[in-house]
């Protein structure tokens, strides 16, 4: 019995010190730069989509249900058209998901039994490292997907400058409100995946 | 004179409200660290703002590789890691105009406990029980700073944790075992 109890002090002795090896301290760090991400004023203020007129003249009007393509507000700046929908990264050696946090939805929280969902398939989006008339292009737009888009992973240019243009296609027969979701962009680096 | 004054004040609010871009710095891009079973390591997150915005960030960490399938004398399931062991504050604000010189350092702690709670997914239910660290060989996780309101931008710090094997918690519980049996058989062959 006190071999026992002798064996059972000096195993608690052994598991106190463990204890003491549990204090905090730092190891084995590589520590591999910083980097970040501006995004345009506009683009931050959100996309607000309009009607053909609306899109010249860089003013929101409500959309009429059955039309598609319809334009970002700033898809086209009407000075110079180029849009004003734009990321910049500090290294060349990222890249941007983007996507959206749920489909268009008349309540905000897409709850509700009198909520409408314009899905989000009905958005699309292109980027392009040019800024012009024809960059980025309508042709090479993509459908927004829910969540962030890994198959459609977008690279800054030399410069580190990402310029988007959005559109949606409003479905017939969809009542007139207000829809909206959460649109989101993540950075990663080049062949991580965006969560 | 006065109008014409009062007309370019305003031109210049003006302006200014129109460059008022936003974003957010992070470092490390990545962090690579190697703890045993029980052991904590403190790590200091940069966060910087060089836009003309003050942004609110918030913080949040995604384990990569803490869903895995489990399969053990034919059973077969999902486990799930608890993620409890990184602590950092939900919001914070980072101010604008800052470099990654003058950024805020967000205190992250990444402690490998020597029990992980796990929850195995077995056909539709859960089962929670306590598993061993030397079964885990690496954590992936990634920091991932968003900010925005109508639109959300988010920036990712990766931090790798890879898990040393320490048996010798396993030795101490088989060693209390064994003694308590021990003293269980004298005991019956004293009586």
């Amino acid at each position: 019995m006190k071999k026992l109890a002798l064996a059972l002090i000096i195993l608690f002795f052994f598991l106190g010190i463990k204890e003491t090896k549990t204090d905090t301290y730092p190891m084995n760090v590589s520590i591999a730069g910083y980097y970040y991400i501006i995004i345009s004023d506009r683009l931050a203020e959100g996309i607000w989509f309009t009607n053909s007129t609306g899109a010249k003249e860089n003013v929101m009007y409500p959309l009429i249900a059955g039309t598609f393509s319809n334009n970002a507000t700033f898809n086209y700046n009407k000075t110079n058209q180029k849009t004003e929908y734009w990321a910049y990264v500090s290294s060349s050696n990222l890249e941007i998901c983007n996507g959206a946090k749920y489909n268009l939805c008349s309540n905000l929280t897409c709850i509700g039994y009198d909520n409408f969902e314009i899905l989000i398939g009905n958005v699309s989006w292109s980027a392009s490292g040019l800024n012009d008339e024809q960059n980025p292009s309508l042709s090479n737009s993509i459908r927004m997907v829910l969540g962030y888009d890994n198959e459609n992973k977008t690279k800054p240019n030399s410069e580190g400058y990402v310029y988007f243009r959005y559109w949606l296609d409003v479905p017939p027969g969809f009542p007139a409100y207000n829809y909206s979701t959460i649109y989101q962009i993540q950075i990663v680096q080049e062949g991580g995946s965006c969560v | 004179m006065f109008k014409k004054i009062l007309a370019l004040i305003l031109t210049l609010i003006f302006l200014k409200e129109a460059i008022a871009t936003r974003g957010i710095g992070i470092g490390p891009i990545e962090n690579n660290v190697t703890l045993k079973a029980g052991e904590e390591h403190i790590f200091y997150l940069l966060l910087f703002n060089p836009s003309d915005t003050d942004v609110n960030v918030s913080l949040k960490v995604y384990c990569l590789n803490c869903l895995r399938n489990f399969s053990f004398l034919g059973f077969s399931g999902k486990v799930n890691y608890t993620q409890n062991f990184v602590e950092l504050p939900s919001e914070i604000t980072v101010e604008k105009n800052t470099s990654h010189l003058e950024g805020k350092f967000v205190e992250v702690r990444v402690k490998v406990p020597y029990f992980f709670e796990e929850n195995l997914i077995f056909d539709n239910k859960n089962i929670a029980w306590l598993g061993l660290a030397p079964e885990i060989k690496e954590l992936k996780f990634k920091i991932i700073a968003s900010s925005g309101e109508k639109m959300q931008f988010s920036i990712v710090s990766d931090l790798n944790v890879k898990v040393e094997s320490d048996y010798s918690i396993l030795l101490i519980i088989f060693g209390i075992i064994f003694l308590i049996a021990l003293f269980f058989i004298k005991k019956l062959r004293s009586s």
